[in-house]
Formats: structure tokens, C-alpha cells, sequence
């Protein structure tokens, strides 16, 4: 019986372990397809200014030409601080020693940054528009925290709200789900790129924390 | 077998953490909400009167701001659909307009709710009643407005218990058992006595209640149905029994007992009377109260050398009574939020003056709602977002109440004193 007992308990640890390696491997398949926290912060707002997918085209095709217009460079480095000079050296160097594999590597990530970007700037709208029909209720106990789960279509309609994670108090929750229902439409789903939106925007988490 | 546990638990954190997109939002606003309100078609005095017990209960909740009638704009409709653009300008956040139906013995009001931002009506509801009963038919409409914007359940419709003392020329008192509308109007007589009345106690049906009278000549509890008049006192005992408290499945009283020279908690179960004794003090152990489950009662007990507010917890065997109040050297009339996760009570703070406050489970600190100086018996509404409460203006006592989201008013004042409220249950 003991025998048994010991028998099941270790084929329970090792399926347990296996299942654990299996959606180990499997999630960092997922991880890269699969965003984490964005805290709000107003001031990232202005990020949307940026164009990165710009700044990524103009900056690749000047690279082979840094040996030919070395005069040019160093008229117009002179205008720059010293330090930002030896700064601006010292990147040029690395930049002309890395080879084109590096290149294309480089640029993979900047496209990557640039959808981080762009993913970032409708997160600070999704936020600044709940924000505005939140009615935060007073007198609340503080450190409440209440999550939803919202399902969006790619209009921006909200089809459902969720709780997922309640504050524990009923006002606060209550004035969550009131938020979302008072916004009821993202209008500026229709701009967003259809793979974008299939891809981060169908199901988005909310997480209400005043503190 | 832990660690194995333990183990597995954090290879599958990483896993579980992947997923959605995942906002937070940090900031909202603590304004009430802007509503204008139409005054209902139909008869003009029934829509007067329709729409100044409206406004008052939905300013009295705290959470909404509604527009003075002399700025109200006449609502335009355009191919059956309204324009919001003037509401806009006006900041309003909802328009409520309506319609009064008088047909053949009754009164019924159908209202619609719109919301300005979303350009689009959110409520089209119909309220029956009976053309006596204005004011209970304002005050669901009123609840039906509030729940429809905040998404909790109004409370307009629930009614009130009070103690009412009057005397006469030769200042003999009378005492009044009163019930009244959750605005203080409608008021009706339950009891009245030449012996004073006091804790008034709802059944969770909200069809009887429970009191304390001392018309034997000791405080004796009595349950008295409120349609038909009908009442017994609870316990024989030659003891002096008093603060009787409904649990909310409505089978049991928790009650205070002197039956040895000293005030313990004790329930009974009201099927067969039976009776159990919850504490043993040498101190005062009393006003108990029970937690909106059922499986918990608060009361005031003197054994720490001052008031102070301890809990009970009735799902263990042997209870201990554990102290849940710290600050200060009173505390007392304990009773829970709906949800449980906290008490409101009285505070004497350090000035002396006694106070209702508010303490959360979560916090460590407490916080005072009240100002004036003789706060006292603090009566909480089913909704946990209202608090009425007794005051003393000009030595006389009077019924106040205030609102978590900030309000705060005055019961009308009815002649005499009036102390000691007790808020029902949702009626509906």
C-alpha cells in the first residue's frame, strides 16, 4: 500500500514537472508574440509624436556613407559639445564595424520598437478615455484594486466587461464596470491596423488602481 | 512534497502571467454626476411634487449634481431623436425626461434616461402605482434613475424607524414608535406609550419589528408586525432585556440580558425561544449587532475599562471576542457595511465630542464622517452608502444623515425629539 501510494505520488510529481516544462517552453514560444504591464503615465502620451518607423528608414541607408562625408561630419561635429562629440564618435565606430547581418537585425528590433510604439500609444488612449468617464467613488478604503476583462470588437465596440479580480468593495467595483459601460465605443479602432488590433486589442485586461 | 509543490508553482508563474494586454488606470474624477431632469408631462402638481422628492433623493445620495429648474433647456426632438448638443453645452452628463399616466385608479410613470456623451437613451422604464402613493412612486423612480447611472441599487424606496418623544404642558413625555419614508416623510405611529421606547430593530423582511419598552415597568423586547399591529414580548424572564438585533435570516434575536446583575450578549432563536448566552464579563457586554452573513456579531463591551468594539466570531464552537477598536476611549453602536469589510460606529475622539467614523478591515486607521459634537446611534443603509444618525441641535435631538460620497442632510423635523434611527432593508 505504502509502495503504491508512493507510486502514484511520484508519477503526480513527474507528470506535474513534465506539464510544467511543456508550458515553460510553450510560453516563451508565446512571450514574444504577447505583451506585458503598461502602467499609465500621462506624460507617455507625447510618445505617439515619434515616428519610429521613419526614424528607422533614414537612419540605415546613411551608414555606408559615414567613411566618404568624414569631412562633412566633422565640420558638423564641431558645432556639438565635446562630449557629445566623443559619444557620437564612438557609436559611428561600433556602427561602421558591425556587418549586415547586424544591420538586419537591428532593424528587425526597431520595427518591433515600433509596433511596442504604436500598441502603446492606443494603450494611453483605451486609458485617458476610461479615465475620463471614471467616476472614482469617495470614501473608499485605499490599496483597492479591481480588474476587468474587456472583449472588443475591431469597430471598437465593447461587447463585454468582465470582472475578473474584485475590489472587494462594491461602490469601487460598481464604478468600474460603470467607467467602461459610459465609454462603450473606442471610435479610434477603425484607424488601428487590422493585424494590430487581431493581435493585442480583441481581449484587453483593465486593471483599476487608484493608489 | 511542499518544495515539489512549490516548484511546480514557480515554473507555471511565468506562464500565467503571459497573455492579454494589460492597462491601468490611475486617475478618475470625484465629481458627482450632472444630470437634468425634465419636469414629467402630465399633470402639473403631481409632476411638481413627482420631481422635488426625486431631486432631493438623488441629491441626498452624494452623487449627483442636478440641474436648478430655472436653467433647464426645452427638450428638442428631431425625428424621434433627441439633441444632445445643447445638454453638452450645459455639461450635463444625463437627461431624465418623463411622462405621468393617470388611467382609471391608477398612477403610473414611464421615464427615460439619456446619456449626453453617448448620444443615446440607456433607460426606458414604467413605475405602477396607485395615485395615493405619489411619493412612494417617486422615490422607485428615483432608485430606478440611481441604479440605472451607478449601477448599485437605490435606496429611496426603504423606510426608516425612529423613537419620537413629545411633552405636554406639564412635561409628562409621550414616546412614539414612528416609521417614515427614507426622506423622513410619511411618517405613522407604531406605538406610542407613556414609558420611554427604545432600540428599534428591523426584521430583514422589513414586515416586523423588534423594541425595547419599558411599559411593565422594566425594559421588556417586544416583536410587533407592522401591517397588522400585532405584537408579544419575546421573553418572559423577570430580567431586564434590551438592544434586541435581527440576524439577517431573520430566525434568531441577539439580545442583552442583565439576568445576573450584569449585561452579557445572549440569541435567542425565535422558533422556540431558546436562549444562548454568547459572552461571560464581569464588564458591560452590549448593542450587539450581526455581520451581514450571519456568522458574526459586533457589540460594545466596558472590559477593557472603556467602551470598545469587539467581534464574535458564531461559526467557532467557544467564541472568543476578539477587540476590533483601538483608537480612543470610546467606541460603541458598532454595526457592519453590507459588504463586511467594515464597521461604522461611534468615536469619541480626543476633543471629546462624539463623532460617527468609518474603519475599514483593510486600514489601520479610522475615519471620522461626522462633525457636529453629540453624534450618536449610527444607522446604516442597505446600500452601505448612506449613514443616518442622531444630533443634538439646541439640546434637541434630531435625526441627520450623510452619504459616503459626501452629502449630508437633516431629516425634517418633526415635532418633539426624535432619536435612535433604524434603517430597513431593501423592501422590493
Amino acid at each position: 500500500m505504502i509502495a503504491n501510494y508512493k507510486y502514484l505520488q511520484a508519477s503526480l510529481f513527474s507528470f506535474c514537472i513534465h506539464a510544467a516544462i511543456f508550458l515553460y517552453i510553450y510560453g516563451t514560444f508565446n512571450a514574444n508574440t504577447s505583451k506585458t504591464l503598461l502602467i499609465s503615465k500621462p506624460l507617455q502620451i507625447e510618445l505617439k509624436f515619434e515616428l519610429p518607423s521613419q526614424d528607422s528608414k533614414e537612419q540605415i541607408p546613411i551608414l555606408p556613407n559615414t567613411n566618404v562625408t568624414s569631412g562633412k561630419q566633422v565640420s558638423e561635429d564641431i558645432i556639438y559639445s565635446k562630449t557629445k562629440d566623443e559619444i557620437k564618435n564612438s557609436k559611428k565606430n561600433a556602427l561602421i564595424e558591425s556587418n549586415i547581418t547586424n544591420l538586419l537585425s537591428e532593424e528587425s528590433a526597431i520595427e518591433i520598437n515600433s509596433e511596442q510604439q504604436e500598441i502603446s500609444m492606443y494603450a494611453q488612449k483605451i486609458i485617458s478615455m476610461i479615465e475620463n468617464a471614471w467616476m472614482k467613488p469617495r470614501n473608499i478604503p485605499e490599496g483597492l484594486v479591481a480588474n476587468l476583462r474587456l472583449k472588443i470588437r475591431s469597430t471598437g465596440r465593447i461587447t463585454s466587461a468582465e470582472l475578473i479580480k474584485s475590489s472587494g468593495n462594491i461602490r469601487f467595483d460598481n464604478s468600474a464596470l460603470q467607467a467602461v459601460r459610459r465609454v462603450e465605443t473606442f471610435n479610434f479602432f477603425n484607424v488601428m491596423p487590422k493585424t494590430l488590433y487581431e493581435k493585442e486589442f480583441k481581449i484587453i485586461a483593465i486593471s483599476f488602481n487608484p493608489s | 512534497m511542499k518544495k515539489n509543490i512549490l516548484l511546480v508553482a514557480i515554473l507555471l508563474f511565468p506562464i500565467l502571467s503571459y497573455g492579454e494586454l494589460f492597462l491601468e488606470i490611475t486617475k478618475g474624477s470625484e465629481d458627482p454626476y450632472k444630470v437634468a431632469m425634465i419636469p414629467f408631462e402630465g399633470n402639473t402638481i403631481v409632476s411638481k411634487q413627482l420631481n422635488n422628492i426625486m431631486r432631493n433623493d438623488l441629491i441626498r445620495t452624494g452623487e449627483f449634481s442636478i440641474l436648478d429648474e430655472e436653467l433647464l433647456l426645452p427638450v428638442k426632438i428631431i425625428n424621434d431623436e433627441l439633441i444632445y448638443s445643447d445638454w453638452k453645452l450645459l455639461g450635463m452628463d444625463y437627461l431624465v425626461t418623463g411622462t405621468i399616466i393617470n388611467a382609471n385608479n391608477s398612477l403610473d410613470i414611464s421615464y427615460e434616461i439619456f446619456d449626453i456623451h453617448k448620444k443615446r437613451k440607456v433607460r426606458s422604464s414604467k413605475v405602477f402605482g396607485i395615485p395615493n402613493q405619489i411619493r412612494q412612486l417617486a422615490h422607485y423612480t428615483s432608485d430606478g434613475i440611481y441604479e440605472s447611472i451607478t449601477g448599485i441599487k437605490g435606496i429611496a424606496a426603504t423606510r426608516l424607524l425612529y423613537v419620537n418623544e413629545t411633552k405636554d404642558s406639564s412635561f409628562t413625555s409621550t414616546y412614539k414608535l414612528m416609521l417614515a419614508d427614507s426622506d423622513g416623510a410619511n411618517e405613522k405611529i407604531l406605538l406610542s406609550s407613556s414609558e420611554p421606547i427604545i432600540s428599534p430593530s428591523w426584521a430583514p423582511d422589513g414586515k416586523r419589528v423588534a423594541y425595547v419598552s419599558f411599559e411593565t415597568g422594566i425594559a421588556k423586547v417586544f416583536i410587533q408586525e407592522i401591517a397588522s399591529g400585532k405584537r408579544e414580548a419575546v421573553l418572559s424572564q423577570d430580567a431586564q432585556i434590551s438592544s434586541p438585533s435581527w440576524s439577517p435570516d431573520g430566525k434568531y434575536l441577539s439580545l442583552t440580558l442583565y439576568q445576573d446583575g450584569n449585561a452579557e450578549i445572549y440569541i435567542l432563536r425565535l422558533r422556540d425561544r431558546t436562549l444562548t448566552r454568547m459572552t461571560n464579563q464581569f464588564a458591560i457586554d452590549t448593542e450587539s449587532t450581526w455581520s451581514p452573513k450571519g456568522n458574526k456579531i459586533l457589540f460594545t463591551s466596558g472590559r477593557s475599562g472603556s467602551p470598545q468594539i469587539y467581534e464574535l466570531d458564531l461559526r467557532k464552537l467557544n467564541p472568543k471576542a476578539k477587540r476590533i477598536s483601538f483608537e480612543g476611549t470610546y467606541n460603541a453602536k458598532a454595526s457592519y457595511l453590507p459588504n463586511e469589510e467594515g464597521i461604522i460606529f461611534v468615536h469619541r475622539s480626543s476633543d471629546g465630542l462624539f463623532h460617527i467614523a468609518l474603519k475599514y478591515n483593510r486600514e489601520n486607521f479610522i475615519r471620522i464622517l461626522t462633525e457636529a459634537n453629540m453624534d450618536e446611534s449610527p444607522s446604516v443603509a442597505p446600500n452601505g452608502n448612506m449613514v443616518i444618525y442622531g444630533i443634538k441641535e439646541k439640546d434637541l435631538s434630531m435625526l441627520a444623515g450623510f452619504s459616503l460620497s459626501g452629502a449630508k442632510f437633516k431629516l425634517p423635523a418633526s415635532e418633539g425629539e426624535v432619536r435612535e434611527p433604524a434603517w430597513s432593508n431593501f423592501l422590493r
